[in-house]
């Protein structure tokens, strides 16, 4: 018979069943049996494991004191040596999938494989994705007896051939934004004819670029007045001084660069360019560069009063080739650097 | 945002898109008189500017007239 596995599972105070909010303070507890969800757990996984201590915690008391919780956990594992941490499943609990998430790494981070569950928008999932390994799941705990099934199959697999896991979306787990290179059979052309047939012939197919969810924002209230508003003009065509010397990248870029506009009136064309390598710039470049970002036209409108003032310097940014992350990245900094200068509208062009 | 192909902006939920010409030559078009070419940037920037006054819930669209015309 095979050894049988190790099992060390986390849950909150709720699922241990101690109390809702009111006892999101209790201290991290370690008992030495299944819990709540855990007893349904030990049942799937059979005779092949066991589990060997259940830790639980208050939502609250774990993101309050996370370092020495963390911490004491990983003592608690030293001391176990289990095969295997689960944690959760969380469904859509932030402060929990927060905890599950961390105590999977935690896990991890002592070499031990760690497998947990959570509804796709739990924050345990979009801010861990890249480091945990997670089962999708519903939002409420009704599902929990088949997801439970399907993180004691996700375990095998992750005990079994930890190297070679995924893609996640094949395999049962949320996909964790990591690319994994590998030698297709045949080479692109082929695959992509194949798959034009198929779609022709009403036949299944799946395209090999996943269809990313981009997140939703809320509308930016109307501006009230906008002729004492101070706006700011961003644009995504890379448009710098000529020669560019900063050194912005043609492509993939990760900066914002801000140049001062306070005393332009346009932007020359022998002083400016475009460097964006995604589309033919040499309109920008030879012609016109204010059509990457009418500034004439908005110090018009200054003029004019239609608006207050113009923020002083015009930020340029290289939409190329930008991933979504990145992109939010900079978009962040770019609303915070303007936050700071007292805009309180921007426009974008956007190329 | 001006963008040349408002389709993707507003399917990807930005909730001010302002359509501009091309990508080559978003806020203008070089083919165009000088003057004409003028009214149809100061159009397209003042649209955008406008755009900003007006309460939004789904993502939409805003067009200069000019803009239109020239497409058209």
């Amino acid at each position: 018979m095979r050894k049988q596995l190790r099992i060390v599972h986390y849950i909150n105070q709720f699922f241990a069943g101690i109390g809702g909010e009111e006892h999101n303070d209790t201290p991290l507890t370690v008992v030495d049996k299944p819990v709540g969800p855990g007893r349904l757990l030990k049942s799937l996984f059979g005779e092949q494991a066991q589990i060997v201590s259940t830790i639980y915690c208050g939502d609250d008391y774990f993101v309050s004191n996370e370092k020495e919780v963390i911490s004491e956990i990983q003592a608690i594992l030293h001391d176990q040596r289990p095969d295997l941490v689960v944690t959760g499943p969380a469904f859509d609990a932030g402060r929990y999938g927060i905890s599950c998430a961390l105590v999977c790494k935690a896990a991890q981070d002592v070499g031990i494989p760690a497998v947990t569950g959570m509804h796709e928008d739990n924050p345990g999932i979009t801010t861990y994705r890249h480091e945990i390994i997670s089962v999708p799941t519903g939002e409420t705990p009704i599902g929990m007896a088949s997801e439970l099934k399907d993180i004691v199959a996700l375990a095998h697999k992750l005990l079994e051939e930890s190297s070679s896991l995924g893609p996640g979306d094949q395999v049962g787990f949320a996909p964790t934004g990591v690319r994994t290179p590998y030698l297709r059979e045949n080479h692109a052309a082929e695959r992509s004819v194949n798959m034009l047939l198929a779609r022709l012939k009403n036949e299944p197919f799946s395209s090999e670029i996943s269809n990313l969810s981009y997140g939703s924002v809320v509308a930016p209230e109307p501006i009230k007045n906008l002729s004492s508003t101070k706006v700011a003009f961003i644009t995504t065509a890379g448009v710098v001084p000529k020669g560019n010397p900063d050194q912005m990248s043609t492509n993939v870029n990760r900066r914002v660069m801000e140049y001062d506009i306070s005393n332009l009136e346009q932007l020359n064309v022998d002083e400016w360019e475009s460097l964006h390598s995604g589309f033919k710039g040499f309109i920008y470049n030879t012609v016109n560069p204010n059509y990457a970002l009418p500034l004439p036209a908005f110090k018009e409108a200054e003029r004019q009063g239609l608006i207050g003032s113009i923020y002083p310097q015009m930020l340029s940014v290289v939409g190329g080739g930008c991933p979504v992350t990145e992109a939010k990245r900079l978009g962040s900094e770019i609303s915070a650097r303007l936050q700071k200068g007292g805009v309180q509208a921007a426009i974008v062009a956007s190329t | 945002m001006i963008s040349a192909l408002p389709a993707i902006p507003l399917s990807l939920g930005a909730h001010r898109v302002v359509r501009g010409l091309r990508v080559e030559h978003l806020c203008g078009d070089p083919n165009l008189s000088p003057d004409r070419d003028w009214e149809l940037m100061y159009g397209i920037a003042t649209t955008a500017l406008e755009a900003l006054e007006v309460a939004v819930g789904d993502p939409q669209l805003f067009q200069s007239d000019l803009v239109m015309s020239e497409e058209a």
